[in-house]
């Protein structure tokens, strides 16, 4: 019966709601686009046009700064750069190539592009400060490079002059028709933009920023994906560069100071760094500001620089986010998320015959491992085996190192010596992103859950590193994009079903409860098929109900055929669920066995079991498998 | 060629002096202050009005390290004290500053460049080279200060605790050492020392609010090649950049000495990310 509950519910929420809207959105993005298009034909007159071209143009700068800024977490101060760059080519084409403003559009984009990828591969090793100076110091070299390029190419401290009017296919376009085509582009990235961040890269993005350790534990490289953002949010900068050269028909080194940064930082800011459609109201404030404050430039840096200095501490929405934050306090009612999550838990769904999909479980094999830290010897040879579809639990007392051991399974730490090694392959030597791509899952012992991502996405997003989708697919919402976005999202509702917790999945993920963002952690490092979960504290912090529930799902993830390393202080837990206990002590393994045999184990009751067993911390009390409680 | 080096050696001076000023705060505060630039114009502007009012020089200086001083404290509890946790907030804070502040300073004194004069410059001529007296005093200002600081940072108890908190706030503020209160006294001190070397910089770079952001720039890139964290370094690095900037401008040209910088610090951002004497970065960095 609960599985013809979830058919309906299936295909109610996740899939078939969704068309309907998304088919809609771009459609009323359409129509909105060429209404505004049109409006000089309506009337509008030519001072007005052109302040909305210069609008739309810095709608394209904020687009870029916030695709790194809000996605990827980085700051990118070297817009102005990339305008200049867009800019330059743009008009060094109209002059002596050819005049067409989409060739103009695409060649500034793809020269932005390059400036963003000479910036970013150097810049994002550290990020942070880094990227900012390294960024900032490009567009303070602006002048200097325009000295030393021939003045009859760039026109050097002059400036570019004799850029013929725009022309489109071999026609001349009108200023009516250049404005609707300056809307259009616009129009067309903010579209881009937009499916950029509401993707699978956004989560992505979203993950990169939770952290160092949880994105290359999902097997996504944190490098990779902020140069990606960077580099992608040049383009915009270069084409709103280009459509600049048309409108102005003059370009001079003034245009691209620094101070342009700091507007268009101020822009993001007031929008919001990770919103889409504020950028519009974030970039029409600025130009707004700037019209009115022309004369007095410093007004507009004491404005926007006290913007910023507001926009960092509220951080969290940028000033928009602020509104959101006060409208809520006024109308508490309508904007507050599903109480629900306070309600009772869900009763656990235990149908004894469901099996999880088989998991290709591979033997974990450890090797005499050594790693020191400095001096310090966390772990002195420690060998040991976990076979597919068994539970192997370490436990041993804090500094034991447990959890040094799982982090050097799955790659954070290198080892001083040994090896460690998954079938055939040996994994000690990989970096984490490539371990977790071998199939290795893993939870920490404090829930990591990005914020910013359902608890449905966040599930999901245990599958972004295993299926790959190319960015234009992703951009341009191909059919396989549908598909495989459908399916983990699909797969993510199955396990949340089946852990109890589908009540929770279109809630933010990290406002769940601790115990709930556990085993969203669990349902997560699932969701990517592993063929070994690691497990670090999964049942600190969680109640009684929430034990059994994780104690049968766990049998049926080793009974699917995963090999499940646990790491845990309850050994009552231990004792009904593990198939082998490794104990460690010191950094060394003490001694390993079945439950049974380690329960009895004179050492093991001397140090760490006595007369405490199963009275620390959470304990399970009674599940079908659990023997009587040991005296 | 020795008058370029003594070039390079006066502009490194300057690099170094913003470099030391960041690590001030960098290392006992945790925060980058990007607008410590903008208080060196300060104090530069400060002398500007000092001397029209004819204010006796050692006035002059007390007044620009106490205006220094006062505005990096209230920037402290403006931009930095309230900062939340992690996703670089500091970065947008004080650049947030430093613009509020280059708006602020054009808005008081204008936008031209101001001469310093605070007492005659007559080049000497030493080792072949001629050079101006006040970057001499800017060059030896550099370097006590930076090797001070270091063996501050390294040899007193004081130091080594402001750097622990730089590591680790929260075993830190455990073990009974106030940071708030630490944070303060790093900004107000970093802002006297800034407010303090104003009236010599502006001698060398004219008293200008736009220049402010290029400082900021140079020093950072100087701080970071040297090693962040680590004033040694910011000699080493602010001195190195300055030489590098000179000698490229004087054998490549003068607009080739921006791009010899530029290159110098993407190859050690490529080949050695932790610094030219850095053994370890502070993670905020």
């Amino acid at each position: 019966m609960s599985t013809v509950k979830v058919e309906t519910r299936r295909g109610g929420s996740t899939v078939a709601a969704r068309r309907i809207p998304r088919f809609v959105t771009a459609l009323l993005w359409v129509v909105v686009i060429a209404v505004i298009a049109i409006t000089p034909l309506l009337g509008l007159d030519d001072q007005t046009q052109r302040q909305v071209i210069l609008t739309a143009i810095m709608v394209l700068l904020v687009s870029g700064v916030n695709l790194t800024f809000g996605w990827a977490g980085e700051l990118n101060m070297g817009i102005p750069a990339m305008y200049a760059a867009g800019a330059y080519v743009g008009g060094y084409l109209y002059i002596h190539v050819l005049n067409d403003v989409v060739v103009g559009v695409i060649a500034g984009g793809l020269a932005a592009l390059l400036i963003g990828i000479i910036t970013g591969v150097p810049g994002l090793r550290l990020g942070g400060w880094v990227l900012a100076i390294v960024s900032f110091f490009v567009v303070i070299l602006i002048p200097s490079i325009l000295q030393v390029i021939p003045a009859n190419v760039v026109g050097g401290s002059v400036g570019l002059i004799g850029i013929p009017a725009p022309m489109l296919f071999g026609q001349p376009l009108t200023s009516q028709g250049f404005f609707a085509f300056v809307i259009v582009v616009t129009g067309i990235w903010f579209a881009v933009y937009r499916n950029i961040v509401k993707s699978r890269v956004g989560d992505s993005l979203l993950i990169v920023q939770e952290g160092r350790v949880l994105a290359p534990s999902l097997g996504l490289s944190r490098y990779r994906l902020k140069l990606m953002a960077y580099a992608v949010g040049a383009i915009p900068a270069g084409m709103a560069g280009a459509l600049y050269a048309s409108l102005d028909r003059f370009i001079g080194p003034e245009s691209f100071t620094l101070q342009l940064a700091i507007n268009v930082l101020a822009a993001s800011i007031i929008a919001g760094r990770r919103s889409i459609y504020p950028i519009i109201v974030g970039a029409a404030f600025v130009q707004f500001i700037n019209v009115r404050s022309s004369d007095f430039a410093q007004y507009g840096l004491v404005v926007f620089g006290a913007l910023l200095i507001v926009g960092g501490i509220a951080f969290a929405g940028g000033i928009a986010g602020l509104g959101r934050r006060l409208l809520k306090l006024v109308a508490p009612k309508r904007f507050r998320r599903g109480a629900a999550s306070t309600a009772t838990q869900s009763t656990a769904r235990t149908d004894s015959d469901y099996a999880f999909p088989a998991l290709p479980g591979k033997l974990l094999s450890v090797v005499d491992v050594r790693k020191t830290f400095g001096g310090a010897v966390a772990l002195d040879g420690v060998s040991f085996e976990a076979k597919p579809g068994q539970i192997t639990a370490l436990i041993g007392p804090n500094g034991s190192g447990k959890t040094t051991m799982l982090n050097i399974i799955n790659g954070f730490y290198p080892v001083t010596s040994g090896t460690v090694s998954l079938g055939e392959r040996t994994i000690s030597s990989m970096p984490s992103t490539k371990v977790a791509r071998q199939g290795v899952a893993r939870t920490f012992q404090t829930p990591v859950v990005p914020n910013g991502l359902k608890a449905i996405e966040v599930v999901a997003s245990g599958h972004l590193a295993s299926k790959s989708v190319p960015l234009i697919a992703t951009i341009l919402r191909l059919p396989f994009y549908g598909r495989v976005r459908r399916s983990e999202l699909e797969e993510a509702h199955e396990i949340l079903v089946q852990l109890g917790l589908d009540q929770f999945e279109q809630q933010p993920g990290d406002s769940l409860s601790l115990g709930t963002r556990r085993m969203i952690e669990l349902a997560r490092s699932l969701a990517s098929k592993p063929s070994v979960v690691l497990l670090d504290e999964v049942a600190s912090g969680l109640d009684t109900h929430e034990v059994i529930e994780l104690a049968r799902v766990l049998r049926l993830v080793s009974r699917a055929g995963a090999t499940v390393v646990l790491v845990e202080h309850n050994f009552a837990l231990v004792r009904s669920l593990a198939d082998m206990v490794v104990v460690l002590a010191d950094g060394a393994v003490l001694t390993s066995g079945p439950p049974a045999e380690i329960e009895k184990h004179p050492e093991v009751l001397r140090r760490f079991l006595g007369e405490m067993a199963g009275l620390s911390g959470t304990s399970i009390v009674a599940t079908p498998s659990t023997t009587a409680k040991g005296k | 060629m020795i008058t370029s080096l003594w070039a390079g050696l006066a502009t490194g001076s300057i690099y170094t002096l913003i470099a030391i000023g960041y690590n001030i705060t960098l290392t006992t505060a945790g925060v980058l202050n990007f607008a410590y630039a903008n208080i060196v114009m300060i104090g530069a502007f400060v002398a500007v009005s000092g001397l029209a009012l004819g204010l006796p020089i050692w006035a002059i200086f007390i007044l620009a390290a106490l205006v220094g001083a006062i505005v990096a404290t209230a920037e402290e509890r403006v931009a930095v004290r309230f900062l939340p946790k992690g996703d670089h907030a500091e970065l947008i804070t004080t650049i947030g500053a430093s613009t509020v502040l280059t708006g602020a300073t054009a808005l008081i004194w204008g936008n031209t460049a101001l001469r310093v004069d605070l007492f005659p410059q007559v080049p000497l001529q030493l080792f072949g080279g001629s050079v101006q007296p006040n970057s001499i005093i800017l060059i030896i200002a550099a370097l006590v200060l930076g090797v001070g600081l270091h063996f501050f940072n390294t040899r007193t108890k004081f130091g080594l605790a402001s750097l622990a908190h730089a590591f680790d706030r929260e075993s830190t503020m455990l073990r009974g050492v106030n940071v708030r209160w630490l944070s303060i006294v790093a900004f107000a001190a970093s802002g006297a020392l800034g407010g303090l070397i104003g009236p010599l910089v502006g001698m060398t770079t004219t008293a200008t609010p736009f220049i402010a952001i290029t400082l900021a720039i140079k020093g950072f890139i100087a701080l970071y090649c040297g090693g962040v964290g680590s004033q040694a370094g910011a000699i080493i690095g602010g001195f190195g950049i300055g030489i590098i900037e000179a000698l490229a401008n004087l054998w490549l040209g003068p607009n080739y000495g921006d791009f010899a910088v530029f290159a110098v610090f993407l190859a050690i951002l490529l080949i050695r990310p932790q610094g030219i004497v850095g053994t370890r970065m502070l993670r905020s960095v």
